[in-house]
């Protein structure tokens, strides 16, 4: 019953971040909960004043009470064979670690990666910098409509496929 | 910003103020409602992660602003719709009402269904269609709490004697 709760308490965190209202009063994005029926995905985001065309990216959020590792990664895992799943999405694709405890959210990039993980950078909190940053990517893979290889969002240690 | 995001924004930020908050708990396991027969939240009440059949209803409100009589001298009430009457004013256990201003977070909270002492009126709950609100934070709420699982042991006790 408890860890139900703490995905609860994590998707809820996510929202928050997510939707912060920035200097100009509005927020920079509009997430949508898909549910317990497609496990691998949880939200679908919507880009706020994307312009005219629907820009959006996909997210997997894993929340966890066990903190960081000793050197500062969050405890959050991913099965392999779901990292490939998503990471095969012609569209952007990123997984969500939250601290349950602290109450922050971190994002990293999917794109590429073809093996699971037990533990994500603190790099890229989800903040008001990197949410500017997210913004101005997910704008730009969908202006280009290329593929989703670039971003920003990266953990530094994963070897890209 | 424009009238779509007015549509959607409270109510999604007021809804994850509200279960950030009653997670911060480790004795609270909640339900999300998705009709509109009860409140928004239904939480159950644990005791050493066990459920005890406690429950303590939470609606929510959002708003891009403070509640609208905050200013007032002798405090803050706002006013339930004609749904949310009819929805609690027979209800039988405690219900609040969370209110939040979304772009500061700030909360407030007022009872709906107030869980009262057993030797004013026995154990029962009074409905308040004019909830009276206050400052809502960690403390406010373990308060909540500690009141809803008082009520419960009075009405436990009054059980036994009848």
């Amino acid at each position: 019953m408890l860890n139900d709760i703490c995905g609860e308490r994590g998707e809820s965190i996510v929202k928050l971040r997510l939707t912060e209202v920035q200097h100009d009063g509005r927020p920079l994005f509009r997430p949508h909960f898909f549910g317990d029926k497609w496990p691998d995905l949880d939200f679908f985001v919507r880009l706020e004043g994307g312009g005219p065309q629907t820009s959006f990216f996909l997210v997997q959020v894993r929340s966890t009470r066990r903190g960081t590792t000793r050197d500062g990664r969050l405890r959050v895992a991913f099965k392999r064979e779901a990292v490939i799943r998503l990471a095969s999405f012609a569209v952007p694709v990123y997984f969500i670690g939250v601290d349950a405890i602290e109450e922050r959210a971190y994002i990293v990039a999917l794109a590429d990666r073809t093996t699971g993980f037990s533990s994500i950078t603190t790099a890229f909190p989800l903040d008001a910098v990197n949410r500017q940053a997210l913004w101005e990517e997910v704008r730009d893979f969908w202006i280009r409509q290329d593929t989703f290889s670039k971003s920003v969002f990266f953990d530094p240690t994963w070897v890209r496929g | 910003m424009n009238n779509n995001t007015k549509d959607w924004l409270p109510w999604l930020r007021g809804e994850s103020l509200a279960i950030v908050l009653v997670t911060r708990r480790d004795d609270i396991a909640l339900e999300r409602r998705r009709d509109t027969l009860g409140p928004d939240l239904l939480l159950h009440l644990l005791k050493g992660k066990r459920p005890t059949g406690r429950l303590l209803g939470v609606e929510i409100r959002g708003s891009l602003e403070d509640p609208p009589c905050r200013k007032r001298p002798k405090g803050c009430a706002v006013e339930l719709s004609a749904k949310e009457r009819a929805r609690f004013a027979d209800a039988p256990f405690p219900v609040c009402l969370f209110f939040f201003n979304v772009k500061t977070d700030d909360g407030y909270f007022g009872w709906i269904c107030e869980p009262l002492p057993v030797a004013d009126r026995g154990v029962s709950v009074v409905f308040h269609p004019h909830p009276a609100l206050q400052p809502l934070d960690d403390g406010q709420f373990d308060r909540i709490v500690e009141r809803v699982h008082a009520w419960y042991d009075a009405r436990k006790t009054a059980t036994v004697k009848a």
